[in-house]
C-alpha cells in the first residue's frame, strides 16, 4: 500500500485516464463512471501491487479491461466473429484469390487517387471525426493494437506479449488495420 | 518470365511491405521489391502514400484532438477524491 497514493490519484491520473477512455468510447460521461471506478477498485485490489509498473500505468490497465468490458456489452454474437475471423487472415475482401496469380487487388478495391487537395485536408476536425470513425469501426483486438502502439506507444514485442499473439499474427492484424481504415477512409472522406 | 516472377511481388504482399516499412526498416532485399512493385503498380503506390498519410494522422489525432483537450471538471475530481477517501477510510488495515 505504501506504495501507492491514492490522495493523488484524482489529480495525478484523473485527466490522462479520462482522455484515455474518451478515445476508446467516447461518452464523457460513461468515461467518467469508468475513471471512478477505476480508482475504487485500484483501492480494493492495491495489495496486488507490486510495484513493478508504475502506478500509472497499472491503473491504465485496470482502466482498460473496465473498457474491455464496456465492448462486450455492446459485442456482437460469436457466430459473427468468427466469420470476420476468417475474412481478416486471408484477405479475399481485399485480393484476388488464385494461386497462379499475384494477387491482385479486387476491382472495387483499388485504391483511387486522392488529391493534393485532400491529402493536405487531412488535418480538419472534419477529417479527424471521420477517422476515428473509422478506427471504432476495427474489431476489439484490432483497435485495441492500435491503441497500444499509437497512445500507449507500446513497442511490438511487448503488445505480443501482452495479447498473447504471434509475431506474425500481430503483422496480419496491422497489415488489416491499414487495408480497412484507408478504405473506410476513401469511402467517407475522398468520395 | 521466371526472371519477372522472381522479381515480382503480389499485390498483397506489397501492401504488407508498405505496413511494415511503417515500423521497422526493410531488409534490402524487401525495399527493393517493394521499389518495383510501386513503380509499376499505381494502386499500390496510392496505397503507401494513403497509409504513410493516415499513419501520420493518427500520430497527429493523438498530439491534437479535442479529446486531449478534455478535463474532469473540479467539481467531478472533488467528488471522485471524496468517494475514493472514503472508500480507503473503509479499508480495515489501512
Amino acid at each position: 500500500m505504501n506504495l501507492l497514493q491514492p490522495a493523488k490519484w484524482v489529480e495525478l491520473y484523473g485527466d490522462y485516464l479520462l482522455k484515455f477512455a474518451l478515445f476508446r468510447l467516447n461518452d464523457v460521461a460513461l468515461c467518467e463512471d469508468l475513471v471512478q471506478e477505476t480508482f475504487l477498485a485500484a483501492l480494493k485490489a492495491s495489495e496486488n501491487f507490486k510495484g513493478e509498473s508504475s502506478e500509472k500505468t497499472w491503473l491504465t490497465s485496470i482502466l482498460k479491461n473496465k473498457i474491455i468490458d464496456e465492448y462486450r456489452k455492446k459485442s456482437r454474437s460469436k457466430i459473427v466473429d468468427d466469420e470476420t475471423q476468417q475474412e481478416e487472415t486471408d484477405f479475399t475482401d481485399f485480393f484476388e484469390k488464385n494461386d497462379n496469380d499475384f494477387g491482385h487487388w479486387q476491382t472495387e478495391q483499388k485504391p483511387i487517387a486522392w488529391e493534393k487537395s485532400i491529402l493536405d485536408k487531412m488535418v480538419t476536425q472534419e477529417y479527424y471525426q471521420v477517422l476515428k470513425k473509422c478506427m471504432r469501426k476495427l474489431p476489439e483486438l484490432q483497435f485495441n493494437l492500435i491503441q497500444e502502439k499509437f497512445f500507449i506507444e507500446n513497442d511490438p514485442k511487448n503488445i505480443c506479449k501482452k495479447y498473447n499473439i504471434s509475431q506474425s499474427n500481430y503483422w496480419v492484424m496491422i497489415h488489416r488495420v491499414h487495408m480497412v481504415l484507408r478504405k473506410c477512409i476513401e469511402i467517407n472522406w475522398v468520395k | 518470365m521466371k526472371i519477372v516472377r522472381f522479381i515480382s511481388i503480389s499485390c498483397k504482399e506489397s501492401t504488407q511491405l508498405s505496413t511494415k516499412k511503417l515500423e521497422q526498416k526493410l531488409s534490402w532485399k524487401e525495399a527493393i521489391l517493394l521499389q518495383f512493385h510501386i513503380l509499376i503498380c499505381t494502386p499500390c503506390r496510392y496505397f503507401q502514400q494513403q497509409v504513410n498519410a493516415i499513419h501520420s494522422s493518427i500520430r497527429n489525432l493523438i498530439s491534437n484532438d479535442k479529446i486531449l483537450n478534455t478535463k474532469l471538471s473540479e467539481e467531478k475530481k472533488i467528488d471522485m477524491q471524496a468517494a475514493l477517501n472514503k472508500a480507503q477510510s473503509e479499508i480495515p488495515s489501512n
